[in-house]
């Protein structure tokens, strides 16, 4: 089946080509048509609170990670520990910061995210070199290692009690990184998580269209053999995918963090699957070869509107994961019928 | 040409979707209580069941969230509340630290909190608690156990999710009990991690380990029931087991002999008090800064008086 979408997507013509283009249209559409619906239902969806600060502001870290993860998917991989890696940068955030709080915020916050960020890339790497250097399934390696992370996470907080820095002043410093902005007119401004976002997809943009390494990812993804002969190093290619991944996953957590003050071992079950439904649901294939990072938002955006409305109508909480799986399962099969369709 | 037409179609329904805001202003709505709270438990599920049973009586209107103990989920719940202009909140605190940035962030929005079953860390204004006295009840539960095993073995301690309010409440009772009953000594402290089936693994384990255990102290009547089936099996029926909660499955087994005894907790009344306490607020009633619900102390000797209420 894989070799199947591989050979699929790989011969990327023209009409494949414009296939996507409206797959993408496809979800866009859907997800203005729910937002009209909602603003004519609800008086109190269409406001600057509920879509900035509250809608955008909480999918911004998480759209970090499913930025990282596009990369690894349209290389052809796979990524369960995200949520694991989000919880040892937090924790690792967090104790470095209370360790070095005698040295000021100037060197304590600086060199505190320093060390996350570190400690994402390791994580990231250790997956890639196990997935793209061994050849290990990346499903497998990724599923061990989302245990493993997460009983780091446990060690390292005593068995899972909530780290938090003493020292107030520096813990109030380091709220800047969720409750500063962007100020606009009439008192309200973008908030900093979604400024850090707008940042990222910048990066990110440009390194999937603009640069070598994005093409290659993309030739991976499409026929990784074809990629190898063509003289690209694959196994390299593919690590860093997911050593970036990491890296988005320091990120998240420098938001996280910022958000509630402090860091859990507990915190995030679950996670993986929203970010990795949100790169599915935008239209990345889960073979690789297609897809890219607006997809990825819309795909994002779609599911946080879903989420959205069910609290807005007032949904009980027991309908809300058949709800949130049927829209998923439906794009998801809308998709492959309609492909089906066009490759015949 | 397909791009056109989609493009279209977006402009033509971002001109709808800012008239249709226009046009849907308010009109008199019902208040809006927001109950942010979890589900993983039947305790949680009766709490939930009073809180919509009293907002029907109160015509209110109740939104439930599930944060599934995960304090980050539920102060992204928190801002889907300020977005939805909800009158008050009601919330349980998954975790006392990370949510007074929560609560923080409801007393910038100016919308009323008041605090359910659990604590929240100072550094945040809310109006009132309301719940269960986690801590009288565990201690109630710790007597009943001192008493049955006449002051004097060992015991060990079945605990829930390390730092979580009720752990450490519970916790902190056995101690102080224990520092009447010198010649009670806890030998082991477990995490049930919230599943029965962990409980036994580990009983069964803990019962090699300590030949001479006499009592059974758990976090909790479904990890009361599952070790004192371990110990009936092993033919320990000696063994006197505690629990907390008051469950119609614990009340059951108190009357079976199975389990010595629980401590009463009422979540419907949980529930019930928080809603009310939210209306009463509402109405512009100045309100104290705790109510209180106790937890009375079921044995062999008056389990017939009690129901459960999950």
């Amino acid at each position: 089946m894989t070799t199947d979408v591989r050979k699929q997507s790989a011969g990327r013509t023209k009409g494949a080509h414009s296939f996507r283009k409206f797959q993408q249209a496809s979800i866009l559409i859907l997800l203005v048509a729910l937002c009209v619906v909602a603003s004519f239902r609800s008086s109190t969806f269409l406001t600057w609170t509920n879509i900035v600060d509250n809608l955008f502001t909480n999918a911004a870290a998480i759209g970090i990670v499913a930025l990282g993860m596009t990369f690894i998917m349209i290389g052809g991989g796979f990524d369960l520990s995200v949520a694991s890696t989000i919880v040892v940068c937090s924790v690792v955030l967090v104790m470095s910061m209370d360790w070095l709080s005698p040295q000021g915020a100037a060197v304590a916050i600086p060199v505190a995210l320093l060390l996350t960020v570190l400690v994402g890339v390791i994580l990231g790497a250790i997956n890639g070199t196990l997935i793209a250097y061994i050849g290990v399934n990346p499903f497998v390696v990724t599923l061990c290692t989302m245990l493993i992370f997460r009983g780091i996470a446990q060690i390292l907080t005593g068995g899972g009690q909530t780290q938090q820095v003493h020292d107030i002043l520096l813990r109030r410093r380091f709220d800047w990184f969720y409750d500063a902005g962007l100020p606009l007119w009439g008192g309200v401004g973008i908030p900093m998580p979604i400024l850090i976002f707008l940042v990222v997809f910048a990066v990110g943009i440009y390194l999937l269209r603009f640069t070598r390494f994005g093409h290659y990812v993309y030739a991976i993804g499409g026929n990784e053999e074809a990629a190898w002969l063509a003289g690209v190093n694959t196994h390299r290619i593919k690590a860093l995918t997911y050593v970036l991944c990491g890296f988005t996953c320091a990120i998240a957590a420098v938001i996280f963090v910022a958000k509630t003050e402090t860091a859990g071992a507990e915190s995030h079950m679950g996670k993986e699957l929203v970010v990795i439904a949100s790169v599915i649901v935008g239209g990345t294939p889960l073979g690789g070869g297609s897809g890219g990072l607006t997809a990825t938002v819309i795909g994002l955006l779609l599911l946080r509107v879903i989420d959205n409305l069910l609290t807005q109508f007032n949904i009980g909480p027991e309908y809300r994961p058949v709800v949130t799986g049927l829209i998923i399962l439906v794009v998801v099969t809308v998709d492959v019928l309609a492909k089906r369709r066009g490759s015949t | 040409m397909l791009m056109k037409v989609v493009r279209v179609v977006l402009t033509v329904a971002v001109v709808v979707m800012l008239v249709g805001c226009r046009k849907s202003s308010d009109d008199t709505r019902k208040r809006e209580i927001g109950f942010l709270m979890t589900l993983d438990h039947p305790y949680w599920l009766n709490m939930r069941l009073g809180a919509q049973d009293e907002a029907q009586k109160l015509g209110v209107e109740v939104t439930i969230l599930n944060a599934k103990e995960d304090p980050v989920l539920q102060i992204e719940q928190i801002n889907e509340m300020i977005a939805k202009q909800v009158d008050i909140v009601c919330l349980v605190p998954m975790k006392k630290e990370p949510l007074v940035r929560g609560v923080q962030m409801l007393n910038r929005a100016k919308i009323p909190v008041i605090i359910v079953n659990r604590e929240v860390e100072a550094g945040c204004e809310y109006i009132c608690y309301t719940g269960t006295d986690t801590y009288a009840g565990a201690v109630v539960a710790a007597k009943i156990l001192a008493e049955a095993m006449g002051g004097k073995g060992q015991i060990i301690e079945f605990h829930q999710h390390l730092g979580t309010g009720p752990e450490v409440a519970r916790s902190q009772a056995l101690r102080d009990v224990l520092k009447d009953y010198p010649e009670m000594t806890s030998v082991a402290r477990i995490p049930h991690q919230g599943e029965r089936d962990i409980v036994k693994t580990e009983m069964q384990t803990l019962l090699q380990k300590f030949p001479n255990l006499s009592g059974v102290y758990a976090h909790g009547d479904n990890f009361a029931i599952a070790a004192a089936q371990v110990c009936k099996k092993a033919g320990r029926t000696d063994i006197k087991v505690v629990g907390m909660g008051g469950s119609r499955e614990m009340i059951e087994a108190i009357k079976q002999g199975l389990v010595t005894g629980t401590s009463y907790q009422q979540p419907e009344e949980e529930g019930r008090s928080a809603i009310r306490l939210a209306v009463r607020y509402l109405d512009g009633e100045k309100l104290e800064k705790s109510y209180l619900i106790g937890c009375p102390p079921i044995t062999k000797k008056n389990a017939d008086e009690f129901k459960g209420q999950f």
